[in-house]
C-alpha cells in the first residue's frame, strides 16, 4: 500500500457508516405509517365523521399520543431500544414473549385486513377481471421485497416516494377545500353519548399505525431529533386526518358519506367536474399512489410482526421468519373474504390493541419506575 | 514377445508425436517467478540467450549488435513500439562513435530515460512494453532505455460525451497521453497516479488517479484492493475492469461512471473521487458514483445556473418518460381506457380498430424494432448509416402504420421514449433504463396500473440497496442530505458553490470561498 496513503488513513478517520435511521426518515415513516393508510381506508374503517366518531377520535387521539410519548420515554431511558429488546430486559421472559406475541397477532391481523381492503378496492375500481387474491399476493410480495435489507431500506424508499405522493394529495385537499359547504360542519357539534363506547372501538384502527414506532425506534439515531421527528410526523398525520374528515363532511354531508366506497376517488371526481377535461379519471392514479402507500404500510406491518415474533423467540434475524409471517398474513387475508371471518379478525385486532393500549404500556411504565427506584436501573 | 514390444514402441511414438513440441511450450509458466540477471564470465551470451529463447522467434523482435569501442552491446526492441528516429540518433550513433576504453551507457547515451535493470523478467516486461533493452558485455549487464512510442491515434473530439460548451478533447488509447492530459488540467503536486499492471498475459498498465488529501483513503484503499483482486488473462478496456470491480454484479445499474473527457475526469478528481485509466482504452472509470451524479453533465458548470437548472429538469423528465411512457400507454389503452378524456379515447379507439395486435404486443414489436435500429446503427459503415436510418425510422415506420400493423399514437410514444433515452448524459445509465423499462412493461402487461406501481417501487427499492464503494447509490436523495438534495435539480451559481459533494466524503469539503452578493 502506498505509504503516504497509509498515513492519510491514520490521520483521517472516515465517518462511521450510518446504520441508523436519520431523523427525516423517521418522520417520513411515521407519516406514511399513520397518515396515508388511514386517509385512504375502505368504508368499514372509513373515518366517517359522525358526531360520535369525531368525539371518539377526540378521546382516542390524546390517549394514543400519551402512549407514544410514554413508550418513547421508557425506550429512551432503557438505552434507546425498541420494544422487542426492551421487554425481555424489564419483564420476565415468559411475560415479554406473551406481550410480543400478542403484538404480533395484532400486526398480522391488521396487515391482513389492509391486504383485503386494498385488493378489494383495486379489484373493484382498477382490475375488474383479476381475482383479489392475485392482487393480494402481488402486494405482499412487493412488501416483502421492500424489507429485504430491513427497515433502513424501507425508510429510503419512503423518503423517495414521499414528495411524489404528498404533493398531489395536498393539491386535492386545497382544491376540494374551496368547494365544501361550511354549513355541513355544524352537524359535527352534536354528540350522542350512547354510542360513544362503540365508536371508540371503531376509531382505534385510525391510530393503530403508531404502534409501528415501537418496533423501528431502536433503528433510529439516539437523539432528541428522532423524537421530534416522530412527534412532527404524528402531528402532521393527525392534521391531515382531521382536515380530510372536515373536507369530506363539507363536500358530501354526513348522510352522503355513508354511501361512498372510495372517499378520495369521489373527492377527486368532484374536483374534475368537466367531462372532457384531461384529468377526467384522476382517481385511478390516486388509487395507484394509494397502492404504493399501502404497500409501504404492509411492509411496516410485516416488519413489526416479524420483529415481535423474533423478540418473543429470542431470534436475532427477522428474515428467516418473513416467509412464515407472509404466508400466515395471506392466509388470513384470504379467509377474510367471508364477512364473518373479517368481523372476527377485526375484533381480535381492535380489542387486543385496546388491551395493549390500556394495559401493557401503563404497567410497563409503572414497572420501569419501580425498577428505577429500587436502584436496578437498566 | 518381439511383436508385443514393437506395438509398445509404436504406441510410445504416437504419444510422443501428440505431445507439444518444445517450441510450442510456454517459456514462462510461472509468471510470478523472477529471474535475476546472469553475472560473471559468459554472462553476456547467457543473458542474450534468455531473450532469444523468450521471444527470438517473433519476427518483430529485433536483435541488433553494435560494437562500441572494445565492448559489444546488443540492442533488443520490438519493431513498431518505439521511436526509431530517436533510437538511431540518441542510442545507435553515440554507440558507434564511442571509442573509449570502458563503456558506461548512462554516460555515453543522450536518451532521456536510461536505467539499469538486474532482473531478466522485468527486463522482458519492459521490452514488451515498448522500451529498448541494451545487453552489455560488462556490468551493469542490462539497461532499459525509455524510447516507447506505440502507435496511437491523436487526441480528437469526443464522440459520446458531446457538449455545446467546454473542451472537446478526449482520451485516447495511449495511457501516457491520457495521464498527460490529466496532468495538464490538475497541476496539483498531490495528484497521485499509481500504476498497477493487470492481466496475466496482457500486463495492461492501469493507472489509479486520485488527489492525496482530498479523496477518502478508505475509498481509495477499497478500489486498490479490488483492482489487485482482478485476475484475468487479457484486459482490453475499462469496461472489463468495471465488471470485475463492482459490488453487485447482477444489477443493470452502473456502479462506476464512464467518461472519455479529461475535463470531466479532472472535475471528478477535484470532487474527491478516483479515476482509473487503462492502457489501450479511451475511457476513464470514475468511482464512486451516485445515481444523481450520472444525470449531471460537465457542461452544467460552463453555463449559467438558470440554463443548467432547466436542462437538468428536462433530463429528469426525460428519464421518467424513457422509463415509464410505454408502460403507461399499455396500462391506459389495455386496462384503464376510461382514464383518457372522452375525445382522446375515441381517437385512440378509431386508430386501433384495425390493428391485429394487442397494445402490449404492439409495444414489444416497436421496442424490438428500435433496439434493432440501435444495434444496426452501431455496426453500419458511416457512409450508409444516415440513409439506412431514414429508411428504417421513417419509411418502415410509415409503411407499418399504413399497413395497419401499428397505431400511430404508439409510434409517437415509442419515438419520444427513444429520444428521451438518448437525452440522458450517461450511456451506461441509458442502457440500464432500457432494461428497467422492459421490467416495468412486463409487470404492467400483467397487472395494469397496479403492476406499474409495484414494479416502480421494486426498482426504487433495488436502487436503494445499491452502493458504489461504500457510497450509497441514491445519495443525496436518499438518505436525504439537506442542501445537497437540492443540488440534484438546482445548479447552484458557481460563486456560491462552496462545498464539494458530501456523498464522496472528501477530506477537504471546502472547495472555494463563498462569495454571495
Amino acid at each position: 500500500m502506498n505509504a503516504q496513503l497509509g498515513q492519510d488513513m491514520k490521520a483521517h478517520v472516515a465517518p462511521a457508516k450510518l446504520h441508523r435511521l436519520r431523523t427525516w426518515q423517521v418522520f417520513v415513516l411515521v407519516m406514511v405509517a399513520m397518515l396515508f393508510g388511514t386517509v385512504y381506508q375502505s368504508p368499514i374503517d372509513l373515518p366517517v365523521a359522525t358526531h360520535n366518531r369525531l368525539a371518539a377520535l377526540g378521546i382516542t387521539v390524546p390517549i394514543a399520543l400519551a402512549e407514544v410519548g410514554l413508550m418513547l420515554y421508557i425506550m429512551d431511558i432503557c438505552g434507546h431500544q425498541s420494544l422487542p429488546e426492551l421487554l425481555p430486559a424489564v419483564t420476565p421472559r415468559w411475560m415479554a414473549a406473551a406481550i410480543l406475541l400478542l403484538y404480533a397477532v395484532v400486526h398480522i391481523c391488521y396487515t391482513a385486513m389492509a391486504v383485503r381492503y386494498q385488493s378489494e378496492g383495486i379489484a373493484a375500481f382498477m382490475l375488474e377481471t383479476t381475482p383479489s387474491d392475485v392482487i393480494g399476493i402481488a402486494l405482499l410480495l412487493t412488501a416483502t421485497f421492500l424489507l429485504q435489507r430491513g427497515i433502513r431500506q424501507l425508510a429510503r424508499v419512503s423518503e423517495l416516494l414521499f414528495w411524489i405522493i404528498l404533493i398531489p394529495l395536498v393539491a386535492v385537499f386545497l382544491t376540494a377545500a374551496g368547494q365544501m359547504d361550511k354549513g355541513e360542519l355544524r352537524t359535527l357539534l352534536t354528540v350522542d353519548p350512547a354510542g360513544l363506547f362503540h365508536e371508540l372501538m371503531q376509531t382505534i384502527p385510525l391510530v393503530f399505525s403508531l404502534n409501528y414506532i415501537f418496533f423501528f425506534y431502536g433503528a433510529s439515531k439516539p437523539e432528541k431529533k428522532s423524537r421530534g421527528a416522530i412527534w412532527g410526523g404524528v402531528a402532521a398525520s393527525l392534521s391531515f386526518l382531521i382536515a380530510f374528515l372536515l373536507i369530506l363532511v363539507g363536500t358530501f354531508s354526513l348522510a352522503g358519506i355513508a354511501r361512498i366506497y372510495h372517499p378520495m376517488g369521489e373527492l377527486v371526481r368532484v374536483i374534475n367536474a368537466s367531462p372532457y377535461s384531461l384529468f377526467e379519471r384522476l382517481d385511478l392514479f390516486f388509487l395507484a399512489t394509494r397502492t404504493m402507500l399501502v404497500t409501504l404500510n404492509l411492509a411496516m406491518g410485516l416488519y413489526a410482526a416479524c420483529r415481535a415474533v423474533a423478540g418473543a423467540l429470542g431470534l436475532g434475524d427477522i428474515r428467516g421468519l418473513l416467509p412464515a409471517i407472509l404466508a400466515l398474513t395471506f392466509l388470513i387475508a384470504s379467509l377474510t373474504q367471508q364477512i364473518q371471518v373479517l368481523i372476527w379478525v377485526r375484533r381480535i385486532s381492535v380489542y387486543l390493541q385496546w388491551a395493549l393500549f390500556a394495559g401493557v404500556v401503563p404497567l410497563l411504565a409503572l414497572w420501569v419506575r419501580i425498577m428505577q427506584q429500587r436502584g436496578r436501573m437498566l | 514377445m518381439l511383436k508385443w514390444l514393437g506395438k509398445l514402441w509404436k504406441t510410445k511414438k504416437r504419444r510422443d508425436n501428440r505431445r507439444p513440441q518444445a517450441r510450442w511450450k510456454a517459456v514462462f509458466d510461472d509468471e510470478h517467478q523472477n529471474r535475476p540477471i546472469y553475472q560473471g564470465l559468459g554472462a553476456y551470451q547467457r543473458n542474450l540467450d534468455f531473450f532469444q529463447n523468450a521471444c527470438g522467434s517473433s519476427h518483430d523482435m529485433i536483435f541488433r549488435r553494435i560494437r562500441a569501442g572494445k565492448d559489444e552491446v546488443t540492442l533488443i526492441y520490438v519493431d513498431g513500439l518505439n521511436n526509431k528516429q530517436l533510437l538511431e540518433q540518441d542510442v545507435v550513433a553515440p554507440l558507434i562513435e564511442f571509442s573509449g576504453e570502458t563503456l558506461k551507457l548512462d554516460s555515453v547515451l543522450t536518451a532521456a530515460e536510461i536505467k539499469s535493470c538486474d532482473d531478466l523478467k522485468q527486463g522482458l516486461e519492459q521490452l514488451l512494453n515498448g522500451e529498448v533493452l541494451a545487453v552489455c558485455d560488462r556490468p551493469p549487464w542490462l539497461w532499459v532505455l525509455g524510447m516507447r512510442m506505440p502507435p496511437t491515434r491523436s487526441v480528437g473530439e469526443t464522440q459520446r460525451d458531446g457538449s455545446v460548451f467546454g473542451p472537446r478533447e478526449t482520451f485516447v488509447e495511449s495511457i501516457r497521453i491520457n495521464t498527460a492530459l490529466l496532468r495538464r488540467r490538475v497541476r496539483d503536486p498531490n495528484l497521485v497516479m499509481e500504476m498497477i499492471p493487470i492481466g496475466r498475459r496482457s500486463h495492461t498498465g492501469t493507472v489509479l488517479c486520485y488527489i492525496r488529501g482530498l479523496a477518502d483513503p478508505t475509498i481509495v484503499e477499497s478500489i486498490i484492493e479490488r483492482i489487485k483482486a482482478v485476475d484475468i488473462d487479457l484486459l482490453n478496456d475499462t469496461g472489463q475492469l468495471e465488471q470485475y470491480m463492482q459490488s453487485d454484479i447482477l444489477t443493470p445499474f452502473p456502479q462506476m461512471e464512464y467518461t472519455e473527457r479529461p475535463d470531466a475526469t479532472a472535475r471528478a478528481l477535484c470532487n474527491g473521487r478516483v479515476a482509473i485509466l487503462c492502457d489501450g482504452s479511451p475511457n476513464a472509470l470514475l468511482a464512486p458514483v451516485t445515481f444523481a451524479q450520472m444525470m449531471i453533465t460537465p457542461d452544467d458548470r460552463y453555463k449559467s445556473w438558470g440554463v443548467s437548472t432547466l436542462e437538468r429538469i428536462v433530463r429528469w423528465v426525460a428519464l421518467a418518460i424513457a422509463c415509464m411512457a410505454p408502460s403507461l400507454y399499455v396500462a391506459i389503452v389495455s386496462f384503464h381506457p376510461g382514464v383518457m378524456p372522452a375525445r382522446l379515447e375515441l381517437v385512440s379507439a378509431a386508430n386501433r380498430i384495425n390493428i391485429p395486435f394487442t397494445a402490449a404486443m404492439e409495444v414489444f414489436l416497436l421496442e424490438f424494432a428500435i433496439e434493432l435500429l440501435r444495434e444496426a446503427s452501431i455496426r453500419m459503415p458511416k457512409s450508409i448509416s444516415q440513409t439506412l436510418g431514414i429508411v428504417g425510422g421513417i419509411i418502415i415506420g410509415d409503411a407499418a402504420i399504413k399497413a395497419g400493423l401499428v397505431n400511430p399514437l404508439l409510434v409517437v410514444v415509442v419515438g419520444v421514449t427513444a429520444i428521451c433515452s438518448f437525452a440522458l448524459p450517461s450511456y451506461s445509465l441509458a442502457s440500464a433504463i432500457r432494461v428497467v423499462k422492459i421490467f416495468i412493461l412486463l409487470s404492467t402487461c400483467v397487472l395494469g396500473l397496479l403492476g406499474f406501481s409495484l414494479s416502480l417501487m421494486t426498482v426504487l427499492a433495488h436502487m436503494c440497496m445499491l452502493s458504489s464503494f461504500d457510497v450509497d447509490y441514491m445519495q443525496p436523495m436518499s438518505p436525504g442530505m439537506g442542501a445537497e438534495s437540492r443540488k440534484v435539480i438546482w445548479q447552484m451559481p458557481l460563486a456560491w458553490n462552496q462545498r464539494r459533494p458530501a456523498a464522496y466524503r472528501p477530506m477537504d469539503p471546502i472547495q472555494q470561498k463563498e462569495d454571495k452578493p
